[in-house]
């Protein structure tokens, strides 16, 4: 344009805008052509006459609304989902994968002709030797499905027949924090929302009182660092990032009062800043404000809700033996698990679980075994209490982690002891419940569970069936965004229909 | 679009009124022209200049007007653009004649009849094409031509079949696709790149590149070759702007070159059929209980929002299953204390108001007992019901025989629930999940799951 003021200007088209109320010229302008256009605008119904096609007003909680996103596009299967995520890359060699052959290999250099040049990390690639390394934990078949798993998951091991298994999970990072942001959003690179996120935003809440999407980090396994942005709302409004339950005495902080307050005249306190953000928000038109008053009456309702859903004292002991006596250990994986079901139960549409722990670059055995203590039994417990309570049918449950292992040995291999380093290439997630076909096993991998022979599936195409069983077709769930339509899926992903029910 | 200010829309709205004066001024000023010379009646000519003014400014007020209703988006890209700047053509060609029939604009041509019809014949010419496009615009494309009462049917009547086995590979399936998606260029009357797509000889024919079916061979079937091709690519059919095909489609089209020799005759028992095709071919032909109808739904009568409004503000919770299908998944979670029956009761009074478009209920822990399940069993719609944690005892559960559709019942946690329940499951036939964990029902799970699963 052509002002001659541009140094005091922002470049920020929003702000432009704002900039301009207070213009001389805008100013001069208003008020002579102004008085005209008022007289003829009361001549007319000057409210309907200039007022816009599809005006955005402040969203009305009082009021019935449809999606105003055309959701869900189809018949959804699942209604909530919890999201068990493996992080540090459990080794499916050890767990689900079950490679006999690799037995008679032992110590034996991995074939080129299977590694096919692909590039290591900076941890294996200066390794003279890559030694095939067999699992020394052994497998068995369980169920009328006969899947295989392995010693490390007894619990697991009874309800496989509820289970879809897919071994032929591919990603394209191939270190931690790349590869958990590419399983959480869709891209490698920080800033696009979380799947939760999307969930929100698309579906809406389904229980007013308690965030949609909720994460919890389980407090007895350590490893790679976890970030707040692997549940944030990336571009998406803020009200739809994910709210981190603690463990601990105070599962969501800043939600009791201060000491000395009783809280009595909160109520009258919102309403007031609420009218003062209406003024804020009518001047400057940012959504942010609308973000915030949201928030702050859901930390409002949060502040009777949560203690309610996080007292465990309703539930009867053999709950708590069901899930394992770390259950009874608030924060713990098994813990977590429970108050992800009672989360559920209550309308959270979208449970985000961590276990950290998983990066078994040195004593994989050990690692796998110890992890699989912590985890086994609440994974099974959880699926077996979603199915009494009539749940399962709608509630779509998935364990995975961020990668796979490598089968050769990162470091020493002994007989009983050996290392692994990650893989992307080839690795096992399972999912059950809502919309999937129990007891199933979907895939194949070589005979190094290195490469992918039959039916891959990638996270894109994790990510695109997740959104189907949601009843949302994942390239009409967008959100425009510095001129560009954004999807959870990028341009990729195709729905794994082998696998739904 | 957001931006188009109502007022725009409203003026955009007169464009299909306005733009039938410059089409009658422009064609009465070429019909004063002929019948002046014709009918030697000069004195008509004097009414030429008005004629040809009002058409202009008429046509330039139907282009502004025009211009106004496209910035309402619902109008698409290439026949718009078309249907635009033919319009912008008509109105500076009219100007234009206007001027210098008018002798306000003095340029070196003569003024003989022959320039003039010229020129005339010329803005008819455009107003016509114009038009045709508007109309196109409007009532789509092929609204000229539906009725010709020339030309080949599209509607060959299949007779109706029952299996899969029984449809003939091209008529049912591979027809059903070109039709869909080529026929509209590599047709008898289009024959772009010298290929029809209509019938059996045409094909067998090819186009001017040679054959486009190689029995036996899609890898080398230019028809096959062509689909498969880069987007970007010059080559790649269909042209960018038509519907790509789906990968079903793509599948479908090899499998009846590869397996069925692209023979026109054979059926789907003639040819060797693997199962992933199989379930591609019954989508194809509307007779598997195909994803595609597992996952769409039928739209249900629309409801009073008043009735919604008020739901809401009472702490239910209500979503449409399916957008705009106006069938609803009702939810009512307990929030602090609990309601008493009597509030329980005005609320199902509610729902009983739009109970025909109730599809999913859930109403767990809210206290519910025998007497609610009578108006809850009115409505009839019900496919799935969360009714866990309440007080509801075998009396209430007979009530529910009269929901002829449910298919999954959940009543975990209901004490007064006994074994002599079971018998009124078994009366309930459609239903497939009954989750009765925490009753006092004594059979075990599976038993009940085996009862009920058919």
């Amino acid at each position: 344009m052509c002002d001659h003021h541009d140094k005091l200007r922002s470049n920020n088209k929003d702000l432009q805008q704002v900039e301009k109320l207070f213009d001389r010229r805008e100013f001069l302008s208003k008020t002579s052509l102004g008085l005209g256009a008022l007289a003829f605008g009361s001549l007319l119904n000057a409210e309907k006459a200039w007022g816009q096609v599809g005006r955005n007003t402040k969203p009305d909680l009082e009021m019935f609304s449809r999606n105003k996103l055309g959701l869900p596009h189809h018949v959804p299967k699942a209604k909530r989902a919890i999201y068990l995520f493996q992080s540090g890359g459990p080794s499916q060699i050890e767990l689900f994968d079950y490679k006999p052959k690799l037995k008679d290999m032992f110590g034996q250099e991995l074939p080129d002709s299977v590694r096919k040049g692909q590039r290591l990390t900076g941890m294996s690639a200066d390794q003279t030797s890559l030694p095939i390394a067999p699992s020394i934990i052994d497998f068995k078949q369980y169920g009328e499905s006969r899947a295989w798993v392995s010693n490390a998951m007894p619990y697991l091991s009874e309800v496989v027949d509820d289970i879809c298994f897919i071994k032929s999970m591919q990603t394209d990072a191939i270190n931690h924090d790349p590869a958990i942001t590419f399983f959480q959003t869709g891209s490698q690179q920080p800033g696009r929302p979380s799947i939760g996120s999307w969930l929100s935003y698309g579906l809406g809440s389904d229980n007013e009182n308690l965030p949609t999407f909720i994460t919890l980090i389980s407090k007895n396994g350590n490893g790679q660092p976890l970030y707040s942005r692997l549940w944030g709302n990336g571009f998406l409004p803020t009200e739809h990032q994910g709210v981190q339950f603690r463990s601990g005495k105070d599962p969501v902080l800043y939600l009791t009062n201060p000491e000395n307050y009783d809280g009595h005249d909160r109520r009258n306190m919102l309403d007031y800043l609420g009218k003062l953000n209406d003024v804020q928000h009518s001047f400057y038109g940012d959504p942010e404000i609308n973000a915030r008053m949201s928030q702050y009456e859901m930390a409002f309702r949060m502040q009777t809700s949560i203690p309610e859903v996080t007292d465990m004292s309703d539930e009867p002991d053999y709950i708590f033996e069901m899930y394992g006596k770390d259950s009874r250990d608030p924060g713990t994986y098994a813990a977590n698990c429970l108050l992800g079901r009672k989360l559920l139960e209550k309308g959270v549409k979208f449970i985000q679980l961590y276990h950290q722990g998983w990066d078994q670059h040195l004593a994989c055995p050990g690692g796998v075994l110890g992890n699989s203590r912590k985890t086994d039994q609440a994974n099974a417990a959880l699926i077996k209490d979603l199915k009494q309570r009539g749940m399962f049918e709608d509630t779509l449950l998935i364990w995975g982690g961020e990668f796979g292992r490598t089968v050769y040995s990162q470091g020493k291999l002994t007989a009983n002891n050996y290392g692994r380093d990650h893989h992307p290439k080839a690795f096992t997630m399972f999912m059950a419940g809502a919309g999937v076909k129990p007891g199933i096993t979907y895939g194949e991998t070589d005979d190094f569970s290195y490469n992918v022979i039959k039916d891959p599936v990638h996270t894109h195409d994790f990510q695109a069936t997740l959104l189907h069983l949601f009843g949302i077709d994942h390239e009409r769930l967008t959100f425009k965004h510095q001129g560009r339509r954004f999807r959870l899926t990028d341009v990729h992903g195709h729905v794994v229909k082998d696998i739904l029910s | 679009m957001n931006d188009v200010p109502d007022f725009v829309m409203f003026l955009g709205r007169f464009h299909p009124l306005v733009v039938h004066l410059p089409i009658g001024f422009l064609f009465f000023a070429f019909i004063l022209e002929i019948t002046a010379k014709f009918q030697k009646k000069e004195l008509l000519l004097a009414a030429v200049p008005s004629a040809l003014f009002f058409g202009a400014v008429s046509a330039i007020a139907a282009s502004i007007l025009g211009y106004m209703l496209s910035l309402s988006g619902e109008y698409d890209g290439d026949t718009l653009d078309a249907h635009f700047w033919f319009g912008v053509a008509t109105s500076l060609v009219a100007t234009l004649a206007w001027l210098l029939k008018s002798g306000k604009l003095k340029l070196a041509v003569p003024n003989s009849f022959k320039m003039n019809v010229a020129t005339l014949s010329f803005l008819v010419l455009l107003i016509s094409i114009t038009g045709h496009y508007g109309g196109n615009l409007t009532h789509g494309s092929n609204y000229l031509t539906e009725y010709l009462p020339f030309g080949t049917k599209k509607n060959k009547n299949l007779p109706e079949i029952a299996n899969v086995e029984e449809a003939r590979v091209f008529d049912y399936l591979v027809a059903p696709i070109l039709d869909k998606k080529c026929t509209s260029c590599h047709n008898s009357g289009k024959k772009k790149g010298g290929l029809s797509l209509e019938d059996e000889v045409s094909i067998l024919k090819g186009g001017k590149n040679g054959k486009v079916v190689i029995p036996g061979s899609s890898t080398e079937s230019e028809l096959t070759k062509r689909v498969h091709l880069n987007p970007e690519d010059d080559n790649f059919m269909p042209p960018e702007g038509k519907t790509p095909l789906t990968e079903a489609e793509i599948k479908i089209i090899e499998y009846w070159i590869d397996n069925g020799q692209a023979s026109f005759e054979v059926t789907v028992a003639g040819v060797e059929t693997s199962e992933d095709i199989e379930t591609l071919l019954k989508v194809q032909l509307g007779l598997a209980e195909g994803e595609a109808s597992k996952l769409t739904m039928e739209k249900a009568p629309p409801v009073s929002e008043n009735i919604l409004k008020d739901l809401e503000s009472k702490g239910v919770k209500i979503r449409e299953i399916v957008a705009e299908t106006n069938q609803l998944d009702i939810a009512m979670l307990p929030v602090g204390k609990k309601p008493d029956a009597e509030t329980i009761q005005d609320l199902l009074n509610e729902l009983a108001k739009i109970k025909d478009n109730i599809v999913w209920l859930s109403l767990p822990g809210n206290d519910i007992s025998n007497d609610h399940l009578k108006t809850i069993s009115t409505f009839t719609n019900l496919q799935r019901l969360g009714l866990e944690k309440n007080n509801i005892s075998d009396e209430g559960v007979k009530h529910l025989t009269a929901l002829e559709h449910l298919k999954s019942l959940n009543l975990h946690s209901n004490k007064g629930i006994t074994d002599s329940s079971l018998k009124t499951f078994s009366e309930m036939k459609s239903l497939k999940n009954i989750y009765t964990w925490g009753t006092s029902i004594t059979r075990k799970g599976d038993e009940l799951e085996k009862q009920s699963s058919i």
